[in-house]
């Protein structure tokens, strides 16, 4: 009996040395939910001004058709994919991974239909190891990126559209609807869509004005269309890091709330089995007194 | 003096939010000067430097991948990077 309540107690300790652990990390998380929050924040005036512009110019330069605007036949498809370094966030990298698959299965008879740019470590090693084919990859993300950071994968991602290596574009990742719900999505980034633009006319039409163009609408259209893209991957970049932290912060959370649970039945357990220990011990004081009687 | 608010956006964030009296850059067909109530314009901006007029006083902005988009009464500088004068970051 003795053996068992060491057992327990040890198994006590380990139980609140590991909430210990997961609940910092759940604080840790929370703080950089913040953070990351503000900064998906701050980067919205840049692709909104942006947007404003493109919209303006694309409805003053009717008749001329960007690459960028239009869709083509697809030949071959190329994907963006955006995960996390690190683990023990729940079911943020899988799930997005699976629905990455399904939409690949789904729409892919083989591996020569499709492109994939990876950010992110954990979807970086899935992909590989299923030996999907892999042609950009970004990993080792501060938990604060910079545009710099992705600058790189962005302007080959677009540069491989124009240069139609492939003639559309996807981006997955995890939309951050609320710090409980995040949720995988996939949206076309390019070409970009018509309606995308339109959508919009309302909101913008009170910032309608005249441009003067220099040198040219389409010229300015051609620059301001692959920035604009580059700025899209970016917010989604920023989105999805809010959400990683978001879901480290529900799966620490919960983390802690089962050692919690154990913590109490292990220490129910322990009680009685010191209780059991006392009654057995008094029980054969009383039984030895009554044998010497 | 009449004033505009020039904003200089980086993907990061607002850098740069003021009034100022008067906004002078290489656009896309060469140096321009925008004063207050400019007729609105859109360019890309060629070469590094913007240089603003602020309380009668030059600064120097440093910018990057920049884009200048010009209302009456606003100028809007989109740029990959910004540095504003004493502020290194980068």
């Amino acid at each position: 009996m003795g053996q068992s309540m060491r057992d327990i107690k040890r198994r006590i300790r380990s139980f609140e040395k590991t909430r210990q652990i997961t609940k910092a990390m759940k604080m840790v998380a929370a703080s950089k939910l913040r953070k990351a929050q503000e900064q998906a924040e701050s980067s919205r005036p840049y692709a909104e001004k942006m947007h404003d512009v493109i919209v303006n110019v694309a409805r003053g330069t009717k008749g001329y058709n960007h690459p960028m605007l239009v869709s083509r036949p697809v030949r071959k498809t190329g994907y963006l994919v955006i995960t996390s370094d690190r683990g023990l966030c729940g079911g943020y990298n899988s799930n997005l991974l699976r629905k990455l698959q399904a939409t690949l299965h789904e729409r892919h008879q083989s591996q020569d239909e499709y492109v994939i740019f990876v950010i992110g470590r954990k979807g970086r090693d899935f992909l590989k190891r299923r030996g999907l084919p892999v042609i950009g990859e970004v990993t080792g993300l501060s938990d604060s990126p910079k545009f710099a950071d992705v600058h790189e994968i962005a302007k080959q991602a677009v540069q491989f559209y124009a240069d139609e290596k492939f003639d559309e574009l996807f981006i997955l990742y995890n939309e951050f609807i609320n710090p409980i719900i995040q949720r995988p999505v996939e949206k076309r980034l390019l070409p970009l869509t018509g309606e995308e633009l339109r959508d919009s006319e309302g909101t913008a039409a009170g910032a309608t004005a005249v441009y003067e163009y220099e040198p040219s609408p389409e010229a300015v259209l051609d620059v301001l269309l692959p920035r604009y893209a580059e700025a899209l991957i970016y917010s989604a970049l920023l989105e999805g890091k809010a959400s990683e932290f978001a879901a480290k912060m529900n799966a620490m959370s919960n983390a802690t709330d089962n050692a919690t649970e154990l913590i109490e039945k292990l220490t129910l357990e322990f009680n009685r089995a010191r209780q059991a220990a006392i009654t057995q011990e008094i029980a054969e004081i009383v039984g030895g007194a009554s044998a010497q009687g | 003096m009449s004033t505009m608010v020039l904003d200089i956006v980086t993907p990061e964030k607002k850098v740069y939010s003021e009034e100022v009296e008067m906004v002078i850059t290489k656009a896309a067909e060469g140096e321009i000067g925008i004063l207050p109530r400019h007729i609105p314009l859109v360019s890309p901006i060629k070469g590094k430097t913007v240089r603003v007029k602020k309380d009668g006083v030059f600064e120097t902005f440093h910018v990057s991948g920049g884009f200048i988009e010009v209302r009456s009464d606003r100028v809007t500088i989109l740029a990959e990077k910004a540095e504003l004068p004493g502020q290194n970051e980068e």
